[in-house]
Formats: structure tokens, C-alpha cells, sequence
């Protein structure tokens, strides 16, 4: 609307100003106007100042100006002004248009598929094309994860697994970046997924100023839609450990409504819950249960599809969970007797996937030790660092940092940041602050501030309620049901103490806390990474209780435990590992593998032969040796495409001559077909964004029509300057008219001059 | 003037001389006079202890019920208490780490706190009774994690008394003969060898047993998972040799070995 008023007034477009020159035309010189319009109001001041009007000097001075403006005018438009543009030469220049014809242009919008629209726009007999085809040489491309010329709309078959646009339009470019191209139109609905496109490409292109005209197809906005985003899990779990998956919801039109969150392992339900929508378009929630067949079960996450969805395909997603079958050994060192070592033995007891190896001082010089394997194992008390090594975690109790010598203190931070071992510390009266630990680098790996204590004991003898935050709650269960788990976890009885520490660190994450007598909140059940490995902290030694003041066949305290040792062994490197850059490549083919070499000592190894064989879905292998890595040690990488779908499982071997080093194996998923569904609304913003970045513009499809004359003002291509005169513009008609009916109605007021 | 106006200055100095002077001697009084050298006999040493809770380890002497009349007299709970409990425990504080009170403590099985003390000393079982109620509470007391031990009964008409009352608590598990392999045998000191440790009547009788009770017997109540819940010391005497470890007459042979099977009996039931 504004444009036809400007094109009135103005007789071009407003491209044409932008991308214009104004200048006079006239061969006479500039200043020859400037002189003649000085003299002009030169001459009518003193005639007007001479007619000793009775008018006062102000009225007067305005005629003035009103009729100088309007002799200025006229004057101007002597001398011609006009606008210099250039144009393109018709069938000189190429323009290349790229359609989408992946899956998710089959979409229908209010009943019409996406890519019949687009056809009906495109036909070889329609109005656009044709007009594009007088003035340019018109190349009809379709892309989906690579751009195919086509000779006709008529091709488009809009199946394609994956959008990527701009790797499309990088590969256009390539193939026209020697032919004189003066623009490219992209009609597409900006769904796209595949990478950003070469920052240099786009550079180059900016320079050559070739313009993008962007033609966005399909709704912008789904009206009601549910759309499962991402679904966060760990790769690996022990067998009875909890995994719990973090799972994001996008919404679209149902706030205040609720849908059925459900996870599969097959057909049979393992966990489902209710997610009720708030004002926030997305909304993440935790769900865990225990896996319960081994090897490398999938489990498909899905939101029941509510009424008016516009797309039910996005409701779902697969993942892939390996229950492992080991044995993780954790080394538990108590400094003294005490009833919380009695009952995480007890606890831990039946647990056949984790070995509680424990060193326990009942005197000065006497150590007792319990779950080793053989009378050599712990025979010098604590380890050396081969034999640290070789354990998964590492537990220290009511222990003094001085127990340790400044090596052992060593090999234990080596154990966590560089092995990736867990450590757990507990409270007790010789640990923590009442230790000494927050002047030994251990400090370091707790995932809580030690405090400078004031001579104060921080082991408070009092009994406290044990509160879960709702980090605890997500990561935390007593239970799979969540009635029930709810129930167990507020029926727990009092620990009998706490110890007081500081503040968690950034990275934490505070699972439980106790409340103080005096009302303060003290941090007790924290975790954080550290290096490789993580680090936990309990600080109490009262946990026992709930063993001994629940009926017998309650599990609470057995269940705590095992969820406790278990995390803090479930992520610890064996020395040989491999893995994928993803556990799930949708509509992706190409596969990255990586594996970290260790020796026994946890030190990377680079003279190996590592060889990674993939077990194909189907039962075929394929072995593809892996190369070192030139940045790190002990790392190799290999890239291999895999096409079918499905569970791949890849096994890695690694030899240093005739000895194996060790082995491994991990797996990864493929699927297919389905990308296209997820975030499927028109992407106006990428769309913009590519449009206005090259100097082009964001049409909807049905603007299509105003394309041609844009294009005319493209500067690239083969162009030629071209003058067009201003001076029958419409505008300077009726500003005369507005300067000289201003004055005739100011006389007609003052009747007079 | 009747008298000088001096002498009551007199009166009143004297005022807080005197306060101070009692406050003195009540402070003195204060004092246990035990602790003062040559006051008064050391009956039992002062001890420094705090409420049971504040512990790792305390001794607790289950007060069970023994039915009155003349042939249970001396055979009641508190035989031996409470100088064998705290002579034990002197023991247990200088040879391990544990944290133990210095003074012991008695419940009935239906102290509602029974559950916060997961270790429980009983002597004298041949006469002691069981109601159904504390069967069930000793029952599941065991089952949860506790530790029980029994000393201190001799001869068949005790043992078949004790065997009935234990079979109200456990009536399907066997009461078996612990092995000298048992870790209980060998988780702070290694005993090698299975003695009749006798209670003071050895003195006077010069026999290790007494009634009919000639063999000892160590023998334990197991759970399901190999662990001792019940260590029973039959026709032996461990309290006594606790309590008169300070008799020259009662031989330090028989004292060591009670005092290194009681440090065993906690530090197991501290481990397993």
C-alpha cells in the first residue's frame, strides 16, 4: 500500500532510490541554479519591501519564502534532476531459483500440500515465470541435502529426507560463481537442518552483491502443536542402576492443558507421567526408571498427540541405553569403627555389578580389610597409584587427610581428574573440616567450599531431617512409582548428625540438605565433575538409622546406597574406550568414531594399532582402522558413512605390537525420515535473515509476483547505467500547488498584496 | 555519740570477707572430692560422659525380665553391672579407635530407643523370659541389622530354657557352632583356640564349669546372608573376667582372652 502511494509520487520504486543516484541532469552547471535562485529571492525581497504593503514584516517575510520556494522549484526542475541506476541487460544475466523439495514441503497448509503450491506458481506457463524469463536466463534447481537441477516445476516430488539450505545455496554458488548471476530466489519453507553455511562463501557472495530473494512457504506458525525436542540420556548404566532421562517439550497452543508423557521398551510401559503446560513454551522434565533388560535395549519417549495437532510426527523419539554387564571395584577407607560402615557394607552386599572393597583402621597400627579378592589385595594398606588406578571409585570416611603422604594425596587427585575415578567423601569426626582437608589440594575436588573452621567441631551431633531439592527429586528414587516413592522418601527417619561445610561450588549440583537447629540450610548430598572423573560428598554419618528404624523390609537405605556408589561409578573410563560424536544421527550419515587409549597406569598411549570393527544392523562387520590424533594423546579418530537404519554396535581392539592393550565397544543409532517432522513451521527468520544479509528481501509466497521488477534493480550481474527523469514526477505538481495555494489563501486572509 | 562512727566501717569490711570466704568453701564443696588426692576412697573414677547419643559406640545392656523368686536370685540382668561393663569398656577405648562411651547404658526391649543402639549385651539368659511382644521387637531388631550377645549361662536346664525363649524370636533358624575361621574369630585379634573361660567360682571351686555345663560352646543365631546376629557364649563367663580383671587372683590369661573376645564381638558387629 505504501509502495503504490510512493510509486504515485514518486514514479519508481523505493528499490530504485535505494539503489539510485540522484543527480541534475542538465548540462549546465550546478552553480549557475544556485546563482539563479539567489537572485530570483534576491529580486523578490526587494520588490515585495518596496510595495510598503501595510502587511507587518512577518507576513511579509513569509510570502517571501513562499514564493522564493516555489521559483526555487521551478528553477530545479530546469535543470533536470533525474536518477541514475543500473539495470540489468535482459537474457544477459542468469538467475538461479532453488526450490525445497524435502518431506516436510508435502505438508499440508489449510489443505493444500506446500509443494502443489509452489508448483502452481512455478508453472512454465505462469505469469512469474515467464516475466522472469524475459529478463533473464532462468536455472530451475531442487534441493533437499544437495541442489539438482531441474528443467520444470513439474519435478518436484517435495520427498526428501533433510533440509540443507544453505549448504544448497553454497553448491549453487559454486557451480554459478563464474557465469554473470544476478540473483537467487529461494522458495522454500526454511525448515532447515543441516549446517550453516562457509562463513568465506558468504563473504564472497556479500561482496558481489548478489541478492536473495526468499519466497517462505507453509505456515509460520503452527496454531496447536506438541513436539517432543530433545531427550538427554546417559550412553551407558549398570544393571539396577536408575537412568533418568531429561526430557524437553515444546508446546504450541495449549497452555494450561496437560498431555500423557509415556517411555517404552517396546510395547510394555516403563514409566508414564502427566506435564501439564504453563505460559513457557517449553517445558523439560526428568523421568527415571531401571532398566531392566541388559545388552542395548531402545526406548521410545512419547507425548500422547492432543486434539488439533498439526503435526503428530514430532510426538516421538528413540533412544538407546547400553546396560552394561561389569563389576565396578570401589575402595572405601575408614578411619575407625562406626556404624554408617556397618550398614553401606550391608547395603551394597547383594549388589553383584559393584565390588565394596573396604580398608578399615581399628587402632593405630590395625587395618581391617573386607571384599578383597585375594590375601595380596590392600596387604601394604592403602594403594599405589597402579593399584589405585584399577579401582572405579574411591570412598573416604572418618579419615584425616594426614593418613595420607603428600604421593597417596596425589595419586588420589590424579585418580579422579586424570584416571576419571568418582571419590565420595563422608562426614564424620575426622573428616571434612574436622579433618583437615581445606588445606590439602583435596579441597579441590569437593564439590563444596571447606570453610576456615573457628576452632569449632563442624560434626554436629544432632539429629536433622534429610530434604531432597528438586535437583534430588529428578535424579534421586526409593522407588519406580512415583506414589510410592514420594512416600518413602518422607517417611525416612532423622540422620543422626550433619556436618557443616560451605558453600557449594558453581559447578555443583546439591541434591539434599538439612536444616539446622538454628534455622540455617546446610548443604549434605552434593556432586560435581572434576577432570575426567566426578566427585560427591555426604556429610553425615547417621544414614544408618533409616536401616534401623524401618521395618526390616523396607529398602529405603539399601536403595539409597546402590543409586549413590552406582552413579558415582557408572561414568568411570575404562582404559580403553571408544565412542561415537552421537548416540543418534537422524538423517545423517556420516558417523564419527573416536577412542581414548590408556595404559594399566591411566597414561595415554600413541604407539598402538587401534582398529575399530561395526557390527551393521544386519550382521555384517567392517573394519576400519583408526588414526592418532596429531592434538592429543592418545586419542584416534576414524569416519565411516552408515546409510540403513537401525542399532550399529562398534567394537575397538587395541594392540601395542603383539600384546592387547585392551578393548572395548559402544554402539550408535541411525534413523530416518523423520527429522523433517520436528521444528517443521515456515523458519521466517532464517529466511529474513539470508535476505536481508545479501541486500535481497523476505517475501511470502503469494508476493511472488513482485519479484521481477526487484530483480531489475539487482546490482549484480551484467548491468547498464540508465538516466530517468525526475522532473514529471507527481510530487513537485503538487508541492507547487501546496506553496502557492498556501500564499493565495494567506492573501485572501489579509486582503491584501 | 553512743560509739565511734569508725567501728562500723569495721563491721562492713568485714562483710565481704566473709562472702568470699564462704563462696570459697562452697566452691570446695563443689568439687567431687574424689578427685582431690588422699580425699576419700576412688569409688569409681569420675566419668566424663555426655548423653548416649553423642557416641559411635555404647555398650548397652539389654534389661530383660527373669521371674522373681528364690531360685533366679543372682540371676538376674544386672549380674556383673556395672563393673564388668566398665572395665570392658576401659579395654575397648585403649585397644581400638572406636569412639565408645566410657559409661554403659541399660534398656528393656521396649525402649522405644532400642533401635538407635545396634549392639546389646545380655547375661544370665537360662533365666530370662520373653514375652510375645519383645520376641517380635528383638526379632526385628535382629533382622534390621542389630547385634545380640549372650554370656553367662551354664548347663543343659539353662541352654534348654534359652533355646525355647530364642525360638520365639527365630523359630526356624538353627542355632550352629561358629567355626574358628569365622571372621568374628579373627577381625581385630586371631583366636586360635575355643577356652572355658570360668566366672569367679573358680577361685573357690577349682573348676573352669560349672553344673553341668563341662564343654564351652561358642555358638551364633546366623541370617540369611552368613552374617552373625546372635553370639551366644555358653559355659563361659566373659562378664566376670571383665569385672575382676583388677583381682590379682583371677588369672590375667582368662582376663586377656575375654577382654580380645569382646574387642572381636564389637568390631565385628561394627563390620558385618
Amino acid at each position: 500500500m505504501g509502495e503504490a502511494i510512493f510509486r504515485f509520487l514518486f514514479k519508481y520504486p523505493p528499490i530504485a532510490f535505494s539503489q539510485g543516484r540522484l543527480a541534475l541532469a542538465s548540462s549546465w552547471p550546478v552553480w549557475v541554479l544556485l546563482a539563479a535562485i539567489l537572485l530570483a529571492a534576491v529580486l523578490l525581497g526587494l520588490y515585495l519591501w518596496r510595495l510598503r504593503s501595510a502587511l507587518p514584516a512577518r507576513a511579509r517575510a513569509l510570502v517571501w519564502g513562499l514564493q522564493s520556494l516555489a521559483l526555487a522549484i521551478l528553477l530545479v526542475l530546469l535543470w533536470k534532476p533525474s536518477l541514475i541506476l543500473s539495470t540489468l541487460v535482459p537474457q544477459q544475466n542468469v538467475l538461479a531459483v532453488l526450490v525445497d523439495d524435502s518431506a516436510s514441503m508435502a505438508m499440508d497448509d489449510q489443505g493444500i500440500p506446500r509443494v502443489d503450491q509452489v508448483k502452481e506458481i512455478l508453472a512454465d506457463s505462469g505469469p512469474l515465470l515467464t516475466e522472469l524469463r524475459e529478463k533473464f536466463q532462468v536455472r530451475l534447481y531442487r534441493f533437499d541435502k544437495e541442489a539438482v537441477r531441474i528443467d520444470s516445476a513439474a519435478e518436484l516430488t517435495a520427498s526428501g529426507a533433510s533440509s540443507h539450505l544453505q549448504d544448497s545455496l553454497a553448491q549453487v554458488y559454486s557451480e554459478l560463481r563464474h557465469l554473470p548471476l544476478a540473483g537467487v530466489i529461494i522458495i522454500s519453507d526454511g525448515a532447515e537442518n543441516g549446517s550453516a553455511a562457509p562463513r568465506e562463501l558468504m563473504e564472497e557472495w556479500k561482496a558481489r552483491k548478489i541478492p536473495v530473494y526468499a519466497l517462505g512457504v507453509g505456515e509460520e506458525e503452527f496454531d496447536r502443536d506438541l513436539q517432543i525436542d530433545e531427550v538427554s540420556t546417559p550412553r551407558t548404566a549398570l544393571p539396577g542402576t536408575v537412568v533418568s532421562f531429561g526430557i524437553t517439550v515444546r508446546q504450541q497452543g495449549y497452555v494450561g492443558e496437560s498431555a500423557r508423557l509415556e517411555i517404552r521398551d517396546g510395547t510394555e510401559v516403563l514409566k508414564s507421567r502427566e506435564i501439564h503446560f504453563g505460559r513457557s513454551p517449553v517445558e523439560t522434565v526428568q523421568m527415571s526408571f531401571t532398566p531392566k533388560s541388559e545388552g542395548i535395549p531402545e526406548y521410545t519417549i512419547s507425548i500422547e498427540p492432543l486434539a488439533g495437532e498439526a503435526v503428530k510426527e514430532n510426538n516421538s523419539q528413540s533412544r538407546v541405553v547400553e546396560v552394561q554387564n561389569r563389576t565396578a571395584k570401589v575402595l572405601y577407607i575408614e578411619g575407625e569403627p562406626r556404624w554408617e560402615f556397618k550398614f553401606i557394607r550391608r547395603a551394597m552386599e547383594e549388589d553383584r555389578n559393584l565390588r565394596l572393597v573396604s580398608l578399615l583402621r581399628t587402632s593405630q597400627n590395625k587395618f581391617y580389610r573386607q571384599g578383597i579378592e585375594n590375601e595380596e589385595e590392600l596387604m601394604d594398606g592403602f594403594p599405589g597409584r597402579e593399584e589405585l588406578f584399577r579401582y572405579d571409585g574411591l570412598i573416604l570416611g572418618s579419615i584425616g587427610v594426614a593418613f595420607f603422604s603428600p604421593e597417596q594425596q596425589e595419586d588420589i587427585y590424579a585418580f579422579v581428574s586424570q584416571r576419571g575415578g568418582g571419590i565420595l567423601f563422608l562426614g564424620g569426626r575426622y573428616a571434612l573440616g574436622d579433618g583437615g582437608y581445606q588445606s590439602s589440594s583435596l579441597a579441590d575436588l569437593l564439590p563444596v567450599q571447606l570453610d576456615q573452621p573457628d576452632g569449632s567441631p563442624t560434626f554436629r551431633r544432632t539429629p536433622v531431617q534429610f530434604l531432597l531439592t528438586p535437583r534430588g527429586w529428578d535424579r534421586l528414587q526409593l522407588s519406580e512409582d512415583e506414589a510410592a516413592n514420594r512416600e518413602s522418601w518422607e517417611n525416612l527417619p532423622l540422620l543422626g548428625n550433619y556436618q557443616v561445610t560451605g558453600e557449594p561450588k558453581p559447578g555443583a549440583v546439591v541434591l539434599a540438605e538439612v536444616v539446622a537447629p538454628d534455622g540455617k540450610r546446610h548443604t549434605l548430598l552434593a556432586s560435581q565433575r572434576f577432570g575426567r572423573g566426578r566427585a560427591l560428598m555426604f556429610a553425615t554419618d547417621g544414614s544408618w538409622r533409616w536401616q534401623m528404624e524401618l521395618d526390616h523390609t523396607d529398602n529405603s537405605h539399601k536403595t539409597f546406597w546402590q543409586q549413590i556408589l552406582h552413579s558415582l561409578v557408572s561414568d568411570t573410563p575404562p582404559a580403553v574406550s571408544i565412542s561415537t560424536d552421537k548416540a543418534l544421527y537422524l538423517d545423517d550419515q556420516h558417523i564419527r568414531i573416536q577412542a581414548e587409549i590408556y595404559d594399566e597406569n591411566f597414561q595415554p598411549v600413541n604407539a598402538a594399532s587401534t582398529i575399530a570393527t561395526i557390527s551393521l544392523p544386519d550382521g555384517s562387520t567392517v573394519e576400519l582402522p583408526l588414526q592418532l590424533s596429531v592434538e592429543e594423546d592418545g586419542v584416534f579418530r576414524g569416519e565411516w558413512e552408515a546409510s540403513a537404519p537401525g542399532v550399529y554396535r562398534v567394537d575397538v581392539v587395541a594392540r601395542a605390537g603383539e600384546k592387547e592393550i585392551g578393548r572395548n565397544s559402544s554402539y550408535f543409532q541411525r534413523a530416518d525420515g523423520s527429522l523433517e517432522f520436528f521444528s517443521a513451521e515456515q523458519n521466517v527468520s532464517l529466511l529474513t535473515r539470508l535476505a536481508e544479509e545479501t541486500g535481497g528481501g523476505y517475501y511470502p509466497l503469494e508476493e511472488a509476483g513482485r519479484l521481477p521488477e526487484q530483480l531489475t534493480y539487482s546490482p549484480a550481474g551484467i548491468t547498464v547505467p540508465e538516466v530517468r527523469d525526475l522532473w514529471d514526477m507527481p510530487f513537485w505538481i503538487l508541492l507547487l500547488f501546496l506553496l502557492k495555494g498556501t500564499e493565495w489563501i494567506l492573501r485572501k486572509r489579509w486582503r491584501s498584496i | 555519740m553512743p560509739w565511734r562512727s569508725g567501728s562500723h566501717l569495721y563491721l562492713l569490711a568485714s562483710l565481704p570477707v566473709m562472702a568470699v570466704l564462704l563462696a570459697g568453701a562452697g566452691f570446695a564443696l563443689q568439687l567431687d572430692l574424689a578427685d582431690l588426692p588422699g580425699f576419700g576412697k576412688k569409688k569409681h573414677a569420675k566419668l566424663r560422659d555426655r548423653p548416649p547419643g553423642e557416641y559411635a559406640y555404647v555398650f548397652t545392656r539389654l534389661a530383660h525380665y527373669s521371674p522373681r523368686g528364690r531360685s533366679s536370685r543372682g540371676h538376674t540382668w544386672n549380674t556383673d553391672y556395672p563393673k564388668a561393663d566398665r572395665q570392658f569398656l576401659q579395654g575397648v577405648l585403649r585397644l581400638t579407635h572406636i569412639e565408645a562411651r566410657e559409661r554403659e547404658q541399660v534398656l528393656r526391649p521396649m525402649d522405644p530407643n532400642l533401635f538407635a543402639f545396634p549392639f546389646l549385651y545380655a547375661v544370665e539368659v537360662g533365666y530370662m523370659r520373653l514375652s510375645e511382644e519383645e520376641a517380635a521387637r528383638l526379632r526385628e531388631y535382629l533382622l534390621r541389622g542389630g547385634f545380640l550377645i549372650v554370656d553367662d549361662f551354664h548347663g543343659s536346664w539353662e541352654w534348654a530354657s534359652f533355646l525355647r525363649e530364642m525360638q520365639q524370636v527365630f523359630p526356624d533358624r538353627p542355632i550352629r557352632e561358629v567355626e574358628l575361621s569365622d571372621p568374628i574369630f579373627h577381625c581385630f585379634f586371631d583366636i586360635e583356640e575355643k577356652i572355658q573361660i570360668p566366672g569367679l567360682q573358680y577361685l573357690y571351686s577349682g573348676r573352669t564349669y560349672e553344673q553341668d555345663g563341662v564343654t564351652p560352646h561358642y555358638r551364633a543365631i546366623y541370617d540369611d546372608n552368613g552374617r552373625i546376629m546372635v553370639m551366644i557364649n555358653f559355659n563361659v563367663d566373659l562378664g566376670d573376667a571383665w569385672e575382676w580383671a583388677d583381682l590379682p587372683e583371677y588369672p590375667e590369661f582368662y582376663t586377656s582372652l575375654a577382654y580380645r573376645l569382646g574387642v572381636n564381638y564389637i568390631v565385628y558387629s561394627m563390620t558385618h
